[in-house]
């Protein structure tokens, strides 16, 4: 069951979002995480696509949402690629019952302890631009007003990627998408180069990276960007 | 498309770019397709880019002018990092007050321009024009894309170190799995070894490519430590 003061906390949230710079890698994630929070989901990852008929993993709310959604991928199968093609929401699937239809990617979600997932479509008028996931456990059914809560959330992250607020033409939103899908790029080659300098994993350059946009108030991917010009 | 950019007799840049514009404006119904090299100074400063590879010598003639006029789609494009599609050059004048008269009197009215870039790895731009306003379909976009992945492909491995062999044909960054290593392993390999990162992708393609061994092996195994790439002997790029 949804909380609505989660929900409120998360507007609020996002509403300042779009007024500051905007950071689309931080945004994402914080969405997953928020996704994953108010729908009582474990795990949350969600995806864009590239216009060339394949998806990309763009942000996950834990590891195990990452692991998962890269599973997918590497596997062409599960419920974000199939609500990305179909543009219908999975709602409730159960994974213990889902052998037929995800043969690779259910029982792989059931070892890493998940019971029900869900994903829902991101869409812009006809378009599909990618997916919602989330990852819960039995318990976690959503009802129909949780259904419209997170369709809601789907469709604010696309309303927030396509930051030129009235995309009327099929161009805009390839200038966008190719975006924020290259941003993505630039701060997984940042994480390798600061990893590289300062002798530590890519997880904690990504975090040193985050804190240094934090406190200089800059986005991440131009932090990112700044520390590969220089090297 | 892949196969009737690649397959012909060239197996160098140049001319293979140049088949790629044929097939750009071919496949696209497009009037002019041109592949220009650029570097942020190029595309700053007072320095021309390289025009490599045009469809015809009037389409180069077209994105020459972004180059003395010192603006244009083209530009943009490649320091936006993303993609500049302009459907209608009249409406434009804003954005661009030197170059739309001059594109619109080159006979040009819409024009689309693709960076060729992997992350912050910028290459140049794979810009293509139109002579009527034009919208591009969602299958226009996907080919569009694909042929500036292609176009990206041809300009990496001519930065491969020399007397390394040119991976000829293998796809940009390989199988959709793995990117992530990919672009890590990247970054890593460009400090480590002091080379650009254009530079640090293709001496990995090339060493893949010596090895009979997956990129995303490769990333992996950079990442663990458990391969080093070695500074280049002549020291040349």
């Amino acid at each position: 069951m949804i909380s609505t003061e989660r929900i409120s906390d998360l507007f609020v949230e996002v509403a300042d979002t779009l007024v500051d710079e905007f950071d689309v890698i931080d945004f994402l994630h914080n969405l997953t995480v928020h996704a994953a929070g108010i729908s009582g989901a474990d795990a949350a990852g969600l995806m864009l696509t590239d216009q060339m008929g394949r998806l990309r993993f763009m942000a996950a709310s834990n590891s195990n949402g990452e692991t998962l959604e890269l599973f997918q991928l590497q596997n062409s199968e599960g419920p974000c690629l199939d609500c990305f093609t179909t543009g219908e929401p999975v709602v409730n699937a159960d994974l213990a019952h889902a052998a037929d239809r995800w043969p690779t990617f259910a029982p792989r979600a059931i070892q890493l302890g998940y019971q029900s997932v869900h994903a829902f479509p991101m869409r812009l008028r006809e378009h599909i631009i990618g997916a919602l996931n989330l990852f819960g456990s039995a318990d976690a059914l959503f009802d129909a007003a949780d259904v419209r809560v997170v369709q809601a959330l789907a469709d604010v992250a696309t309303i927030a990627l396509m930051q030129e607020r009235t995309i009327r033409r099929a161009e805009e939103l390839t200038e966008q998408l190719q975006g924020a899908l290259t941003s993505r790029v630039v701060v997984e080659q940042a994480k390798g180069a600061v990893a590289a300098l300062r002798g530590i994993t890519t997880d904690e350059a990504f975090e040193l990276l985050r804190r240094r946009a934090r406190s200089s108030q800059k986005r991440l991917v131009d932090v990112a960007q700044a520390v590969l010009d220089e090297g | 498309m892949r196969a009737l950019v690649r397959g012909g007799p060239a197996t160098v840049g140049a001319p293979m770019l140049t088949r790629l514009c044929e097939v750009a404006i071919r496949e696209l119904r497009m009037s002019g397709a041109v592949v220009s090299l650029m570097t942020p100074v190029h595309a700053t400063g007072d320095q021309s880019g390289t025009i490599m590879a045009a469809s015809s010598d009037r389409a180069r003639g077209v994105d020459e002018l972004e180059f003395s006029l010192g603006e244009g789609p083209g530009r943009d494009a490649f320091l936006g990092s993303r993609p500049v599609l302009t459907p209608d050059l009249e409406r434009a004048f804003d954005r661009w007050p030197g170059y739309v008269p001059a594109a619109l009197a080159a006979g040009v009215r819409a024009t689309f321009a693709f960076p060729m870039l992997i992350g912050a790895a910028r290459f140049g731009v794979v810009h293509l024009h139109c002579p009527g306003a034009r919208t591009l379909t969602d299958h226009d976009i996907a080919t569009s894309l694909m042929l500036t992945e292609l176009a990206t492909e041809i300009v990496l491995d001519t930065y491969a170190p020399a007397g390394d062999h040119t991976p000829a044909d293998v796809p940009l960054l390989g199988p959709d799995d793995h990117r992530d290593e990919i672009y890590q392993a990247q970054g890593m390999v460009m400090v480590a070894l002091g080379v650009s990162l254009r530079e640090a992708l293709a001496r990995m393609r090339a060493h893949a490519f010596a090895s009979n061994q997956e990129l995303a092996a490769v990333a992996a195994d950079i990442l663990a430590g458990r391969t080093r790439l070695e500074p280049d002997p002549d020291g040349a790029p």
